[in-house]
């Protein structure tokens, strides 16, 4: 007892599995089946240890894909196959194979694969097979509260959110999307995946126009006076300041930005935004006074001082605010350099 | 790219365009439509998601960057933007993360870092604080490396681990290549090679 509780969760699992393990010769109704080993070749490098009835599994299922044999067993066997591994793509295609050739009811299998996938929420074959089934059923009527119940056991599920794309366009659920996506950042305003998902229904479903442009700006902007750190707002921000094809007007990007700085100046989100904004305005702003030298030195750039000391703000960050990359800002520092020399 | 059966995802781009260099063989496939598929997975942060508008994973980058390159369209990415959002992938303990907001994990010390080479902007990161994150995940009883020091080490996170090594220069590495994840003595002997834009 004492070396089964000092064993790794894993190898205990296996020994269980192997203790409930019923043999194939002791299960009727596969007489007839001859089963086929695996063949690793004359000279494995790295054999796996397979534990025997892993093996036993494996080499009947092996024997029923070289039948391509579509039957109950089979469909059972698929099952078994899968609690032994439920990476094996394999096995979950013969599976639908199994499910189709038998007429099954889908509905059924997509209650099961909910189960299941709540206990491997990170497993790519069972969302894949969602998805297949959901292919054959057109039925998308389960999928956006599955989806919700998986994000609500871990916010940033990358599948779920994957999946929640896929049904929204292929079914043409978009209508409640915006919504959602501001319910769960109310929850949690850095929810990266919850930001990428308000941008993909806003811009997929048709083209944005300035107004929505212009509210999204808005949108992030008030998510960033509540919490300043938030690389996600700011990211989602920058998408949609670099949409605008016109020249655009960036008074209120950098009235966001200082109004940061007045609380937090060292905040880097703020003094990259408004570095991206000073080099946006370019043709307007006058380079040569962004190039200007400083008489005295600051310890913290305040926010007025901002404004024109352009290629300052990146010493500032190379220097204090952002040392990690100080040397991509001085390399921001020496483009903006250049384009101050070559300023019309 | 998917497979046959449906599953799609720029990882399939990536594996499929790999494995077709290795065998000589990019004529086999529609490289224009491949990289007309990966270009639609660009996203609004510069970044790359594994179908259009999914979200920008540092795993997900490497396979588009690796697939451009290997195909030779890297150009089209915008090294700046890209590289950029990648540098940001730095936590101050040093370590990666793949995604804005998320923890550090040696595997990104793979898949965020080789893209950065890739890109020819890894300078852009600290690389001293990333080479003594990796190091920190080494577990000194069993050798092996893991997500984030402390946890048990497995041999996904110390391949990425040792690459991401080897990529920082570490001494007594072979040299690895950052797209094909190959030491590029095995590259060089193949004859294969990429090239930067």
């Amino acid at each position: 007892l004492l070396s089964l509780l000092a064993m790794e969760e894993e190898d205990r699992d296996s020994l269980e599995e192997e203790h409930e393990f019923v043999p194939f010769r002791e299960r009727s109704g596969w007489e007839d089946v001859v089963p086929v080993p695996q063949d690793d070749g004359p000279t494995p490098v790295v054999p796996i240890a397979y534990p025997p009835h892993f093996v036993e599994v494996m080499d009947y299922f092996r024997a029923l894909l070289s039948k391509d044999e579509r039957s109950e067993r089979g469909l059972a066997l698929s099952e078994e196959v899968i609690g032994l591994n439920a990476a094996n793509y394999t096995a979950w295609q013969f599976r639908r194979a199994c499910l189709y050739a038998l007429n099954k009811d889908l509905h059924e299998e997509l209650k099961w694969a909910s189960q299941i996938g709540k206990e491997n929420p990170k497993n790519y074959q069972i969302w894949h097979h969602r998805r297949a089934l959901v292919e054959k059923t057109r039925d998308p009527a389960q999928e956006l509260s599955f989806c919700a119940e998986m994000v609500e056991e871990d916010s940033k599920n990358y599948h779920a959110w994957s999946h929640r794309q896929w049904i929204v366009k292929e079914f043409d659920l978009w209508s409640g999307e915006v919504d959602y996506t501001e319910t769960l950042l109310e929850k949690d305003l850095r929810n990266n995946s919850a930001w990428n998902h308000r941008f993909y229904v806003l811009t997929h479903q048709y083209p944005p126009d300035e107004a929505v442009r212009k509210a999204e700006i808005a949108f992030a902007s008030r998510y960033i006076q509540r919490a300043p750190n938030n690389e996600s707002a700011w990211n989602y921000l920058k998408g949609w300041v670099r949409m605008a094809e016109s020249p655009r007007s960036y008074d209120t990007i950098q009235e966001l930005c200082n109004g940061v700085l007045q609380e937090y100046p060292d905040c880097r989100f703020a003094l990259s935004v408004l570095v991206d904004s000073f080099e946006g305005e370019h043709t307007k702003l006058s380079l040569e006074k962004a190039v200007e030298v400083p008489s005295s030195s600051v310890g913290g750039v305040r926010a007025h001082s901002c404004v024109k000391w352009n290629p300052q703000i990146c010493t500032h960050m190379a220097e204090r605010a952002d040392v990690m990359r100080a040397k991509y800002w001085n390399h921001r520092r020496q483009n903006l350099e250049e384009k101050a020399r070559v300023a019309p | 790219f998917g497979d046959k059966w449906g599953e799609v995802d720029t990882r399939f781009s990536y594996c499929a365009v790999h494995c077709l260099a290795l065998l000589h063989r990019l004529t086999a496939i529609d490289v224009a439509k491949a990289v007309e598929f990966v270009m639609k997975c660009q996203n609004f942060d510069g970044g790359f998601g594994c179908t259009p508008g999914a979200e920008t994973h540092g795993g997900q980058v490497f396979c588009c960057v690796g697939m451009l390159a290997i195909v030779g369209e890297l150009h089209r990415v915008n090294a700046d933007i890209l590289g950029w959002w990648l540098a940001e992938r730095q936590l101050p303990c040093g370590g990666l993360n793949g995604r804005p907001q998320k923890k550090e994990d040696v595997c990104y010390s793979w898949w965020v870092l080789a893209s950065l080479c890739a890109l020819g902007r890894d300078h852009w990161i600290d690389r001293e604080k990333l080479k003594s994150f990796i190091l920190s995940c080494q577990d000194t009883e069993s050798g092996g490396f893991s997500d984030r020091p402390g946890d048990m080490a497995d041999v996904f996170h110390t391949f990425f681990g040792i690459g991401g090594l080897s990529l920082l220069g570490f001494p007594g590495l072979e040299e690895i290549d950052p797209v094909f994840a190959l030491p590029v003595r095995t590259l060089k002997h193949l004859n294969i090679l990429w090239k930067r834009p």
